[in-house]
């Protein structure tokens, strides 16, 4: 049995982290380029939409991310409020600016996917509206958090407000699709493509992947850089940083 | 504990009297922001029609969150809000009584006023009823909601406008549901499935957003 | 890319640029903190003056 709880600590999560990092982002490398070579290469232009659908890699990649890290965000603030771990905290104030940007190229690239295929840059669409409202919620961690300057409180206070939004992602979700469908009648379904073609299935995963190794690679390194500032006045940093000379 | 819960919102009641010009100020901006509209998009009426209860709501919804900050700040300042977190009696209910308080002050003066304000958007008499209907089940909810936004903003710089940022996005069903009861009855539809699910978000905001309120303050004011 | 290059790849290097300037504040920030944070130890306050997060 590995003990799992030895590395909730942050002076043993810190080197840890530092040696995972590079692996992450070989990985996300290497997805990455499988993902593009399936997506550019192999997959066959789309009979509907031509060219235009080469787009859903990184937009669908980025939209799973988005919400999956929101999810795993207000996990990590969760476990941080119920167990008192100032780590989960860390990690999950280290989530939030990674999955923002998430949220922000689904978006992005949702509009420049949308112009092509459905004439318009943005549809007040169920997915469309809910992935913007999810950036709010994301923008608003990061505003709670940056506005508290003591930095358990900021923990706290953030936990409380991601759990609040976890509760209500899928109720937005749901009453956005529902007011979608009454207003517009049957909308444009961003899953308009008869059949999946499984080489565009796995181009998709592959970025996914990808998509999923960089965030762990990201957000690794900027928990790094938040222990650091937060236990500086700790003999493993003082000792870290004396290394460093 | 009914006991608490009437004694803190006869308290609350009693304070926001004394200090009528805030309630008064919520009112007058609710009703200014809803009679900007017309001049910003055209008189036509057809256009008012369809767009007065999204303009309602929204206007609503800005007024109930302009007073937030008042929902808890004096408490704070004065030390009568440690008084309330060390309390015996449990913290939900006080919180609880807290936002019907709040609602009573700052929600229910704007439902009354909703009917004048929506004859001037020319709605029929069926129309406003939904209207009305529609904001009694859902303003309460926005001050629930309201009041995590307000816990956990307590006592920060800058604390109105983050408030803002936070509680906006999560009153989003609620903007929907309301606004669309009105839409749906004039389609044809019927409001009834749009007020049922207000009334199920009322039942579920007043349940859970207390306990959340209560973790908000505690950890705000510790 | 038949008439779609300007979609395509706006979409891909917008992509390519949020990830980039996300690497590059990461590796700035921590730049910063290590610089900061030795500055401090040199000049002797190394950050001990609060003294807030005891608990584990």
């Amino acid at each position: 049995m590995i003990n799992w709880f030895k590395y909730s600590s942050p002076q043993t999560f810190f080197p840890l982290a530092g040696e995972m990092v590079p692996w992450f982002f070989a990985l996300a490398v290497a997805f990455g380029a499988a993902g593009l070579y399936i997506g550019f290469f192999v997959a066959p232009t789309d009979a509907q939409q031509g060219e235009a659908y080469r787009i859903i890699f990184i937009h669908v990649a980025a939209a799973w991310m988005s919400m999956f890290l929101y999810l795993v965000m207000a996990f990590w603030a969760g476990v941080g409020l119920v167990f008192n771990t100032r780590l989960s905290a860390m990690v999950a104030q280290a989530l939030a600016p990674t999955g923002a940007l998430m949220t922000f190229i689904a978006l992005w690239t949702g509009a420049l996917w949308g112009k092509p295929t459905w004439g318009t840059w943005w549809v007040w669409d169920a997915r469309l509206t809910s992935e913007l409202i999810l950036l709010f919620l994301y923008l608003g961690f990061i505003a709670l958090q940056a506005a508290i300057d003591e930095p358990r409180r900021a923990d706290k206070a953030g936990a409380v407000l991601a759990l609040v939004g976890a509760v209500n992602v899928p109720i937005i979700y749901f009453s956005v699709k529902w007011w979608n469908t009454l207003h517009q009648g049957a909308s444009v379904s961003l899953m308009a493509a008869p059949t999946m073609a499984k080489t565009m299935l796995w181009g998709m995963l592959m970025m996914a992947l990808a998509f999923w190794m960089y965030a762990l690679g990201a957000v690794l390194v900027r928990v790094r850089s938040i222990l650091l500032e937060r236990e500086r006045h700790t003999d493993w940093v003082a000792s870290y940083l004396g290394r460093l000379r | 504990m009914i006991a608490i819960f009437r004694c803190v919102l006869r308290r609350d009641l009693v304070l926001a009297f004394r200090r009528r010009s805030d309630v008064l100020t919520t009112l007058f901006f609710f009703v200014i922001v809803v009679s900007l509209f017309p001049l910003g998009v055209g008189p036509e009426p057809e256009l008012l029609r369809t767009m007065a209860p999204g303009i309602l709501w929204v206007a609503a919804l800005l007024a109930s969150m302009l007073s937030l900050g008042r929902l808890f700040s004096l408490d704070y300042l004065d030390g009568t809000l440690e008084q309330m977190l060390l309390a015996p009696e449990p913290l939900p209910v006080i919180v609880l009584a807290k936002a019907a308080a709040h609602w009573l002050v700052s929600g229910l003066p704007l439902v009354l006023m909703s009917p004048v304000l929506a004859i001037q958007f020319d709605l029929t008499q069926t129309l406003i009823e939904i209207l009305v209907l529609s904001l009694l089940l859902g303003t309460p909810v926005l001050s629930l909601i309201g009041a995590i936004g307000a816990s956990l903003t307590l006592g920060l710089r800058g604390g109105g406008v983050l408030v803002s940022l936070l509680v906006l996005p999560l009153y989003v069903p609620v903007l929907i549901f309301g606004a669309g009861a009105v839409g749906a009855e004039s389609s044809g539809l019927g409001a009834q499935s749009h007020l049922l699910l207000l009334a199920a978000m009322l039942v579920f905001a007043a349940v859970a957003s207390p306990w959340a309120v209560a973790a908000g303050l505690r950890i705000s004011v510790e | 890319m038949g008439g779609y290059a300007l979609y395509v790849w706006g979409s891909y290097a917008v992509t390519a640029l949020v990830f980039a300037l996300e690497a590059g504040a990461l590796a700035k920030r921590r730049k910063d903190t290590l610089e900061r944070l030795l500055r401090l130890r040199q000049s002797g306050i190394d950050g001990t003056e609060r003294r807030d997060e005891t608990e584990t």
